[in-house]
């Protein structure tokens, strides 16, 4: 994986929450996104395009973060999911991992967390 | 951390008006505190030998610190003692409220004495992580406004003052809680708590305020009201109620589930159960959080 060409999908039903992740992430040099306000559409846009890493929040409308994810890793088994939610308990953060995230980031975050999760995923941790 | 609290107390008291309160914390925003009112709250001057120094001032050139040593109320340690620690936040605005005429320094020495006695703190802003203090002063609150200490509300409320202090700033005053069955919102994001113990969120404030608000919250100095600033109440309000469901988890057995948080738009709020406003008087302008108790 050629992390600098890393195509991201960020899914929050907050404008405010997606732009501050993708600050994040257009500092440390990437500049491809991909951008989805629900669950579903995270899904639909999942299947449309070759997406790299996801980031999903949790409490969404139309499908949840939890569903999401398990929809995504039916159409891609090999898909890369970072969960990015307020919602860390220890029942959301085992749903999401056993759903098949990757790892999950609990709000507020830090620049330093997300790149960290993403280097262990570009490194194929 | 804890002197937002001085102001409801204040009110409580019948001292002041929740107007005058208002316009006291707004204006104190640029203020300091005068040495005099530092001497009365560190008990080493009276109400009285502050008035009279202030008296003195009027006929001479010379300051606060010097007359108080000249007239043998202060030695020159305590002098620069006091001078070195600026004392609690909450000074700032019994010294605005001096200074509009609403209290004389003989009632504020009383009721600095009342205020301490009834939180049973002495320096408040020396404990900033005593949690139970906090707690203390959140159930004294509610116990106010009829509120049981056994609901969870009692921890929502705590742990909204601390994320408000920490996300937003601490320069807020709580003003009594009001019950009511209709509320006319301004721009309002609420958000639903659901499970074994259930409850309706909103945090509304004018367009102009949430400016303010949103800019504190994100880190950004937004200067016109758009999708951003609106987002960063709904954000707001579903970062604290995460969070609020993360002490719960793992406090005791309950997973509560969070709403998608929702924009109100015009409607009227009148959500079933019973809801209690909670203004909150930054200095900035009021930002009004909504709990509804099913």
């Amino acid at each position: 994986m050629v992390s600098q060409d890393l195509k991201f999908l960020i899914s929050d039903d907050s404008i405010l929450a997606r732009k501050q992740l993708k600050d994040v992430l257009t500092s440390a040099g990437y500049s491809n996104f991909v951008e989805a306000r629900d669950g579903k559409e995270a899904v639909t846009l999942y299947a449309k395009e070759k997406i790299d890493v996801v980031f999903l929040d949790i409490v969404m409308p139309q499908i949840d973060g939890i569903e999401a994810v398990k929809q995504i890793k039916a159409i891609d088994d090999n898909a890369n999911i970072v969960m990015v939610s307020s919602v860390g308990t220890q029942g959301q953060i085992k749903a999401a991992i056993e759903a098949g995230a990757k790892d999950f980031i609990q709000k507020p975050f830090v620049s330093n967390q997300i790149l960290t999760v993403l280097d262990n995923i570009v490194k194929g941790n | 951390m804890f002197t937002q609290l001085f102001g409801n107390f204040l009110l409580r008291k019948g001292v002041v008006t929740p107007e005058q309160l208002v316009t006291a914390i707004q204006d104190s925003a640029e203020s300091h505190v005068k040495l005099g009112t530092l001497c009365i709250h560190s008990g080493l001057m009276s109400a009285n030998e502050v008035e009279k120094i202030y008296v003195l001032q009027t006929h001479r050139d010379a300051r606060f610190g010097e007359i108080a040593i000249e007239e043998g109320y202060l030695t020159p340690a305590q002098l620069e003692d006091v001078m070195e620690h600026q004392g609690p936040r909450y000074l700032i605005l019994a010294q605005e409220l001096i200074e509009k005429g609403i209290l004389t320094h003989d009632e504020l020495e009383v009721l600095l004495v009342d205020y301490q006695n009834e939180t049973e703190l002495y320096d408040l802003d020396m404990l900033d992580e005593q949690k139970d203090q906090l707690k203390k002063l959140v159930l004294n609150f509610c116990e106010q406004s009829g509120i049981s200490r056994d609901d969870l509300v009692v921890d929502y409320l705590q742990l909204l003052f601390n994320n408000l202090i920490r996300f937003i700033g601490d320069d807020f005053t709580p003003l009594n809680l009001i019950q009511f069955n209709h509320y006319n919102p301004m721009i309002c994001a609420t958000q639903m708590i659901t499970g074994n113990y259930n409850l309706g969120t909103a945090i509304d404030m004018s367009e102009e305020v949430a400016i303010e608000f949103a800019s504190r919250y994100a880190g950004e100095s937004f200067t016109q009201f758009d999708e951003y600033v609106s987002a960063s109440l709904e954000d707001f309000l579903n970062l604290h109620n995460g969070l609020f469901i993360v002490n719960v988890s793992n406090s005791t057995d309950m997973e509560l589930k969070l709403e998608p948080p929702v924009e109100l738009g015009n409607e009227i709020y009148a959500p079933e159960g019973s809801t209690y406003l909670l203004p909150l008087s930054y200095t900035f302008g009021t930002v009004n959080i909504l709990v509804t108790l099913k």
